[in-house]
């Protein structure tokens, strides 16, 4: 009887210790994540962190001769659903034909997305029809994608492995008619989910594109990607962005995400 | 004598900008407190008919120096003047492009007071219901785009009810369009009956400065769920003189849809150009009202290339008046005109080249205009580019067809900082 009454204790015991570790070690728990859960949670580390955020993106573009390129924008973003609805608005400082320029998007997961770009020159407020996600963007190494996120549902992802730092994901295009690449691999860092690595398979199984996370910090206690690098491992041409003047849950208001402040950058928010 | 001393003092000032901005102490262009670009262009006709005794139709020598500064967290303001040295006119001149002040102290009202310049609608290089200044010289010359637009002296008051923009302008004194006014650009006269190159601009008549001669125009928008509306209002003069070479009374009226479908933007534009001096149509003099229409589509292709369509239709309203009375049967407009519009954007090279070409041909008057370009980023503020306003048409005397002879190729490189 009084064994019986141990064995019980004991084993309640063993329960409640390897929940409590589970708990305090989120590894162990992570574990236990299914591929969607982990791609869902990279998906927020990489694009959706808080509910709004701004930055100011320093980037250098290296081509294969070492000319150098430089662009520098403010972006702000404001999730309208996690890993879903998001508006960004970009405002271009350099280079200097460019200064003034704003291009705001609306996106729309699973359609369409809204994109206007303002010619500050002219006055105008242009559409812009930019369905191929895949095409550089501002002349760099970087694809619109790698800057707002690929659509999740565009791929099908499998947990090819994993180490103790890492979970390692093989994303395979639904589409290949739109894709250069026939797959590409992505390193997931375990404790906070940043995709530290892509890299980008031919159809030879050859990597012919890397982007990396070069520098991760922790800021207002969101991890967050603060250097990045795009290579093109086929001609050495590459693209560094540095993400400086990082601020998360800004409040900042819907409306400016709109006409009007495309014509009046709202120079509050992009200071 | 004056005007020679003016124009050196202003060439020395563009030369202290062009050393600030090239001096290695400021080699970081951002550091100087103003922005803009240096410019030289070069344009002439590759087939000058006898008649006409220049081949140089731009030559010119730009400087764009723009100055932003905030004016306390609800207001700002923007100086933006050219200097430009015209070896055409050879003349030296300083424009000022924009300069005003923009208040907003409440979050639901904007004023912008000053030179400035203003755009709305869809269409792409067609106007329905801006009725805001253009200059087409500087379009058919090869400036660059953004001179298309003409600034305005006026008072821009932006109202927010509810995430809709209301927009109402009043420009004090009626601006028209830089129209072809027969300095550098040859154009067809009906009296003449052939293309003539004679400046006429002296003897064109503005209206007079009362408070009733000003423009007013509105403009409703709203962005529905990606679909962008909006309605608008015009009241004013017909932004090109008439035969008497004087400016009468415009009233339009119209409304824009634009948004995503099929994968790519569509836009639909209609309008109502009320020529309220002509109501019945019958003045020969005077330009007939008209119903204009477009509707557009443009797509991504992928690998950096783009295409948009556009078909423009004006419908003259009163046409069998206009042809009882028009004085000479052989100059006659049709009934509709036609216009189609192609755009090509192509870029390459990590987006450092950029191949473009707009056309517009009408298949009513037979003729056209070709607009290619090519453009080189040679660096972050370098850029050389190339292009040609290219103009047919079967006869002399319609809209492109009378630009034939002013076909012409550029060249431009500039520097901006």
């Amino acid at each position: 009887m009084m064994s019986k009454k141990i064995i019980v204790w004991m084993l309640i015991g063993v329960l409640a210790c390897s929940v409590g570790l589970g708990l305090r070690t989120k590894r162990v728990m992570a574990k236990q994540l299914s591929v969607d859960e982990i791609i869902q949670r990279a998906y927020t580390a990489a694009y959706y962190q808080g509910k709004d955020g701004r930055s100011v993106v320093d980037m250098t573009i290296v081509d294969q001769q070492g000319r150098r390129r430089h662009r520098r924008l403010t972006m702000l973003r404001k999730d309208v659903e996690n890993n879903g609805k998001q508006k960004i608005y970009a405002y271009f400082h350099e280079p200097a034909d460019v200064r003034k320029m704003v291009y705001m998007v609306y996106k729309n997961p699973g359609s369409q997305d809204d994109r206007w770009l303002y010619l500050p020159a002219l006055d105008l407020v242009r559409r812009i029809a930019a369905s191929d996600k895949r095409s550089s963007f501002v002349g760099s190494h970087f694809t619109y994608e790698d800057i707002s996120g690929r659509g999740l549902q565009e791929d099908k992802h499998i947990l090819i492995g994993e180490d103790k730092d890492y979970y390692i994901l093989k994303h395979i295009p639904k589409d290949k008619a739109n894709v250069k690449f026939a797959y590409y691999k992505m390193w997931i860092d375990k404790d906070n989910f940043i995709p530290v690595k892509s890299e980008y398979y031919d159809q030879n199984d050859k990597v012919y594109r890397v982007i990396t996370a070069e520098k991760v910090e922790k800021i207002q206690g969101y991890p967050t990607i603060t250097v990045m690098k795009a290579k093109n491992l086929e001609t050495g041409a590459y693209t560094i962005n540095r993400f400086l003047r990082i601020k998360y849950d800004l409040e900042l208001p819907d409306r400016i995400f709109s006409e009007r402040y495309l014509r009046r950058p709202p120079r509050r928010w992009l200071r | 004598m004056m005007k020679k001393r003016f124009k050196t003092s202003l060439l020395l000032m563009a030369l202290v900008a062009i050393m600030l901005v090239l001096s290695p102490s400021t080699s970081k262009a951002k550091d100087l407190p103003f922005h803009g670009f240096v410019e030289q262009s070069l344009g002439g006709r590759y087939d000058t008919p006898n008649y006409i005794k220049d081949d140089l139709v731009l030559s010119e020598t730009r400087v764009q120096l723009e100055y932003w500064n905030a004016l306390g967290p609800a207001a700002e303001f923007q100086v933006k003047t050219d200097i430009v040295n015209d070896g055409i006119t050879d003349e030296a001149e300083i424009k000022l492009r924009e300069a005003y002040i923009w208040g907003y102290p409440s979050p639901n009202f904007e004023i912008k007071a000053g030179r400035q310049v203003l755009t709305w609608g869809t269409g792409d290089l067609i106007f329905i219901n801006d009725l805001f200044p253009k200059d087409y010289k500087s379009f058919f010359l090869g400036r660059d785009t953004e001179y298309l637009k003409a600034p305005s002296d006026s008072i821009k008051f932006s109202f927010f009810p509810k995430g809709s923009i209301v927009d109402v302008v009043w420009t004090p004194t009626f601006e028209p369009d830089r129209y072809l006014d027969g300095e550098r650009l040859a154009y067809f006269n009906t009296q003449a009956g052939r293309t003539i190159i004679k400046d006429f601009s002296s003897q064109v008549g503005p209206p007079e400065k009362d408070w009733g001669n000003g423009e007013l125009a509105l403009r409703v928008k709203k962005n529905y769920k990606g679909h962008e509306l909006a309605f608008y209002g015009y009241r004013g003069f017909h932004k090109q003189p008439n035969s008497k070479l004087e400016f009468s009374r415009l009233n339009t009226y119209g409304g824009s849809w634009r948004s995503n479908i099929f994968g790519g933007i569509g836009n639909f534009e209609l309008g109502y150009h009320d020529s309220v001096d002509d109501e019945d149509g019958s003045n020969p003099n005077i330009p007939n009202s008209y119903f204009k229409g477009l509707i557009g589509y443009k797509r991504d292709l992928g690998n950096d290339l783009t295409v948009g369509l556009q078909y423009n239709l004006e419908h003259m309203q009163d046409y069998d008046e206009y042809k009882a009375t028009y004085p000479n049967s052989k100059y006659m407009a049709d009934e509709n005109r036609e216009v189609t519009t192609l755009r090509l954007t192509k870029l390459l090279n990590r987006q450092t080249v950029r191949l473009g070409l707009f056309t517009y041909y009408s298949p009513t008057d037979d003729d056209g205009y070709l607009r290619p370009k090519v453009s080189y980023d040679w660096t972050d503020n370098l850029n050389v580019a190339m292009g040609g306003n290219v103009f047919f048409g079967d006869k002399e005397h319609t809209f492109f067809g009378q630009l034939e002879d002013n076909s012409n190729l550029y060249f431009r490189m500039r520097y901006s900082y």
